[in-house]
């Protein structure tokens, strides 16, 4: 014998890859043709979830508006606004921080405030008014909220400015609520009364809450104290370096020049740890539906690669090697997913945008824009085309690997489950049950530090541990269905099912994970909510004893305190059966120092940290 | 291309396939040994089970033999990887089935330039290739047809096309008559002989005599062994004898 | 018998001399079965002698026409709307071999099916191959050559095909008696099949 000729193996080719991938895509897109319904089903498949996270991710980042824009929305035409703390400040354009170099005494900024600009303060506050069937607290704006300058925050809709503190005006809404027109004269339970001149609208507030708006005496209860107002500057532009100057009187500036340079991409590098979890909890419930869908369209691809076995026989037959084979099934996952991922994208922005018109109440801090940002879309889209991608090249995978010559006689053997797959799901068990501790432990640790900045880090991980927790578990799914078929039922029909199941468990897998992770996915819920109810049992602040009950009356006037106590205690021990009332009087420092106003102000010091959870609070 | 130039297209020696072990093996080919030269087409004949099917199979390297060794244009199989086998697919070899020849996905031209494609050949140049080879088969007009919208016979012809697009030099045809109509199969057998007579070599496995008879050589496979051949003579010494 | 009515029938299409008969008659039949002109004029005296054909008189080279008569005409039609008769049995001596060989001891069956099978595997391969080399098919002389070359493949298949019967009969037969079949029964069988 001559030695052997060399294999026809020859040079390499360098256009074969390109040319195998558009035989693929052209194979993929083909076949997705030929096979309509399974091809739509699972493009809805890839699109549902698409859909809820293109809407969330629209209205989401409409509501979040770049700090020009929320300063825009606040300022109106004025420059600048400046709140007053009680201590120093260091603050970028964004963000402020106590820094730490002790109290000092809020001060009033017209004391120090360079004339360039004029001062407007504005304040929040309440005011009880007769209705026609009652007594009720009505949002009221204390200052010159009329003032030009305030044009696009507070727009004067009819009417003149009020003159001295008689005169108010009012919002539309508190026109219905108050059941009064222009011109008519109101009154408070005291016998105040003031006579509504116009009617007005704060922009950044939702149109339907009833406010009226005074002067800066106009409603009672709000002393000169500097921390309870909201200075806005007219006059020229306020830069970084003024507010630097400013910050060391104590105030936090929030100014329109300062701002304009900075994005909403600013705003989410901005130490936003609360909008980080928002989007890791959103990213890890899309995550597991796209993980759902990609294992239910993957059992929709196996059923497409089965039928498609006798085509890809042929391909072998005139040359295809395996990698086109599986790839022209996996492309299939590309085309179908990015076909779902276009129609969810298109679908959940035109749903975001029906609910952002629907939930429209008019304010200008509700949503900035609409905000379709591609970056967020094609980032979905690409996650949604790759788990499809995913689903297709597991099935593409194990479609190349057959007999040809079977295939081409029509016979199919199913593939012999492999003995290595259970020892190596265990393993990717304990790897994901790792990951998931570490991401658990870096939760907690994250927490105690009060670091929100890596708020989305232990999510993640847990959520990452707790897939490849379930990719080690469907590996083993094998085994558990022969070992159920192997116990055997009573029922022969049971008994065929099972077999067959263990038999065809390429089918059978991909519906036992998706179950698998639904369940995952709603334990973790259950699990997460029941831990933050058990954290705020436990962090709730008792505002008595127990098997007391506390009541406590609220009066407008700090100068007319209640009269007739022993009336409301008769009221009290008949109604609520109790054995004896004690009558507890504060008396509030000058500056009426109400547990609202407490709140407002720790939420103005410190703007973007939830507020926990209230005390029941009756007040009367 | 290296082939030694007295080697045959196709040689197989002492080819044996046996499945299974032990006492369940089957013995599917008990040593066959045949040469196909160019412009030959030789016919396997047998009962089913005779191993007809094996050997074509065996031939085109989609299954390796349990023993002895198939040599194509000097290249020895038994040398050759997965990928070096599908490059001999699609550079030398052209496989007709009895049905479902062609990928259903792709058009009559895209089916018969497939394997050029898949070779790296252009676009372009494989595309005229095609339709050269669907004008011999006479069905150039069909070209944009979908295997769907052919009937079975037009089908087969798509798929002899598709053997020898490209210069490839070696069908093995598995029944491609088998699911066709007397005429209709005639037809397909005429195409296939005129591209063996054109400079091909054929392995024509049938169960049909009349079909067989097409062929210059009928081998007869009986229990995986030849057990006779029959060749006829050339056309030009049966000119001779009938004048 | 078959010549005689051939002949009959080309006259029936119009009036022809003695060679010109016999260039028809090959023409149409492919040459399959060669007539000397002595048989064409044996024959035509006969056809006169039954009434069937006239003698039209010389044509203008002088050469004797034939035409068909009334009785000849009926004759023809009748000839071509009834069914060939085959001769049932006899003289079919592959299957008298085989029969025979079958209660012969000693004696390969299968070899000479095989060698039979060879020989008649090549007669259908030479037909083919004459079948194949032919001119255009569309020429009334063509497709009356292959349907002629046609009746004789499919013969020859038909034999093919009886004899992968008979040798899966008979390797059936040996399997159930381990061996030779009994001379009295392999002879029964045969005269059963006949």
């Amino acid at each position: 014998m001559t030695a052997p000729a060399p294999g026809p193996s020859g040079p390499r080719l360098p256009r074969r890859s390109r040319a195998g991938f558009r035989l693929a895509f052209t194979l993929a897109a083909r076949n997705a043709r030929r096979a309509p319904g399974r091809s739509f089903l699972i493009a809805v498949l890839v699109a549902l979830p698409v859909i809820g996270l293109a809407g969330a991710a629209t209205v989401g980042l409409s509501m979040v508006g770049s700090p020009a824009q929320t300063a825009q929305a606040q300022l109106g035409h004025m420059a600048a606004s400046m709140q007053m703390m009680s201590n120093h400040v260091r603050q970028t354009a964004t963000s402020a921080y106590p820094d730490g170099y002790g109290e000092l005494t809020p001060t009033d900024p017209t004391t120090w405030l360079p004339s360039d600009w004029r001062v407007v303060p504005i304040s929040p506050t309440g005011v009880y008014l007769r209705t026609a069937h009652g007594v009720a607290e009505i949002s009221a704006t204390a200052g010159r909220s009329w003032d030009p300058a305030f044009r696009g925050r507070f727009d004067l809709l009819s009417g003149h400015a009020p003159r001295g503190a008689v005169e108010i005006l009012a919002s539309p809404s508190a026109l219905a609520r108050l059941g009064a027109r222009v011109g008519d004269t109101v009154r408070t339970p005291d016998a105040t009364s003031y006579r509504i001149v116009g009617t007005m609208l704060d922009r950044t507030s939702d149109p339907r809450t009833p406010t009226v708006f005074g002067g800066r005496t106009a409603f009672s209860g709000l002393g000169p104290d500097p921390t309870l107002w909201t200075y806005y500057l007219a006059g020229p532009a306020v830069t970084l370096a003024d507010i630097h100057d400013f910050n060391r009187h104590g105030a936090f500036v929030l100014s329109l020049a300062a701002t304009a340079p900075y994005t909403s991409a600013d705003l989410f590098s901005a130490a936003d740890g609360i909008i980080w979890s928002y989007a890791a909890m959103i990213g890890m419930v899309g995550g597991f539906m796209l993980f759902e869908v990609a294992l239910l369209a993957g059992a929709g691809f196996l059923v497409g690669a089965r039928q498609e076995q006798r085509a890809l026989a042929v391909l072998a037959s005139v040359g295809a090697d395996r990698r086109l084979l599986s790839r022209s099934v996996a492309v299939g996952g590309i085309v179908i997913g990015a076909l779902g991922a276009l129609g969810g994208i298109t679908i959940g922005v035109g749903l975001a945008a029906i609910y952002m018109a629907v939930s429209r109440t008019g304010s200008t801090m509700q949503y900035y824009t609409f905000g379709v940002s591609p970056v967020a879309l094609g980032l979905i889209a690409l996650v949604a085309v790759f788990a499809s991608w995913i689903a297709a090249a597991v099935p593409g995978r194990t479609a190349s690997r057959f007999d040809v010559v079977s295939a081409l006689r029509g016979a199919r053997r199913p593939p012999r489950p492999s003995r290595l797959a259970p020892a190596l799901g265990v393993v990717v068990m304990l790897v994901g049950i790792g990951i998931a501790v570490v991401g658990g432990i870096l939760t907690l640790v994250l927490q105690r530090a009060g670091d929100w900045r890596l708020g989305w880090l232990g999510p993640t991980l847990i959520a990452v541990g707790s897939i490849v927790l379930e990719l080690g578990a469907i590996l083993g799914v094998p085994v558990l269905l022969r070992a159920v078929a192997r116990l055997g039922a009573r029922n022969a029909s049971a008994r065929m099912a099972t077999r067959d199941l263990a038999r065809n468990s390429a089918r059978a897998v991909p519906a036992v994970a998706a179950v698998m992770s639904t369940i995952f996915v709603a334990a973790f819920l259950m699990a997460a909510l029941s831990g933050g109810e058990r954290q705020s049992e436990a962090s709730y602040l008792y505002q008595a004893p127990l098997g007391d009950v506390a009541v406590s009356f609220s009066v407008p006037d700090p100068a007319q305190p209640l009269t007739d106590v022993s009336s409301y205690r008769a009221t009290l021990e008949r109604v609520l059966g109790v054995r004896s009332v004690r009558t507890i009087e504060g008396r509030p420092r000058p500056a009426r120092d109400t547990a609202a106003t407490r709140r407002r102000r720790r939420r103005r010091a410190r703007p973007w940290r939830p507020s926990g959870r209230m005390p029941p609070h009756v007040t009367a | 291309m290296t082939a030694a130039t007295n080697e045959p297209l196709l040689r197989l020696d002492g080819v044996s396939m046996h499945y299974g072990h032990g006492a369940t093996s089957v013995i599917a080919l008990a040593g066959v040994d045949l040469t196909v030269e160019r412009g030959e087409l030789v016919a396997i004949m047998g009962a089913s089970g005779s191993g007809k099917s094996t050997l074509l199979t065996i031939a085109g390297g989609l299954t390796r033999p349990t023993g002895g060794e198939v040599v194509v244009e000097g290249r020895w199989l038994s040398e050759l990887d997965a990928r070096q086998l599908a490059t001999l697919r699609r550079r030398t070899l052209g496989f007709v089935f009895q049905d479902f020849n062609l990928v259903p996905a792709l058009t009559a031209i895209e089916n018969v330039s497939l394997p050029l494609e898949l070779d790296g050949w252009k676009l372009r140049k494989a595309r005229r290739a095609a339709r050269d080879a669907l004008n011999v088969v006479e069905l150039a007009e069909r070209a944009n047809h979908f295997p769907d919208d052919l009937s079975g016979g037009q089908q087969q012809r798509v798929a002899i096309a598709r053997a020898v697009v490209g210069g490839r030099s070696l069908i093995l045809a598995d029944e491609p008559t088998g699911a066709l109509d007397s005429t209709t199969g005639e037809m397909v057998l005429r195409m296939l002989r005129a591209r063996v007579d054109a400079g091909a070599g054929g392995i024509l496995v049938t169960h049909d005599p009349r079909h067989a008879a097409w062929a210059d050589r009928i081998v007869f496979l009986r229990d995986g062994r030849i057990v006779g051949s029959s060749e006829t003579e050339s056309v030009e010494a049966l000119a001779r004898r009938s004048a | 018998m078959t010549v005689r009515n051939s002949l009959l029938a080309l006259l029936g299409e119009r009036p022809h001399y003695g060679y010109e008969l016999r260039q028809e008659f090959e023409a149409r039949t492919g040459s399959t079965w060669p007539l000397n002109i002595g048989q064409i004029y044996t024959t035509l005296d006969r056809l006169q002698r039954d009434g069937l054909v006239a003698d039209a008189g010389a044509d203008a080279e002088g050469r004797r026409q034939w035409s068909i008569t009334a009785a000849g005409r009926a004759e023809a039609e009748r000839w071509l709307a009834s069914p060939v008769e085959r001769p049932a049995q006899g003289r079919d001596e592959l299957a008298m071999k085989l029969a025979i060989a079958a209660t012969l001891p000693g004696v390969d069956l299968a070899a000479i099916i095989q060698a039979q099978r060879e020989a008649t595997a090549r007669t259908l391969q030479d037909l083919t191959r004459a079948k194949v080399a032919g001119g255009d098919p569309s020429s009334p002389e063509e497709l009356a050559w292959l349907l002629v070359v046609d009746s004789m493949i499919f013969q020859a298949e038909a034999e093919i095909r009886w004899l992968d019967h008979s040798e899966e009969r008979i390797r059936r037969s040996d399997l159930r008696t381990g061996g030779r079949v009994p001379a009295s029964r392999a002879a029964a069988r045969t005269e059963a099949r006949r």
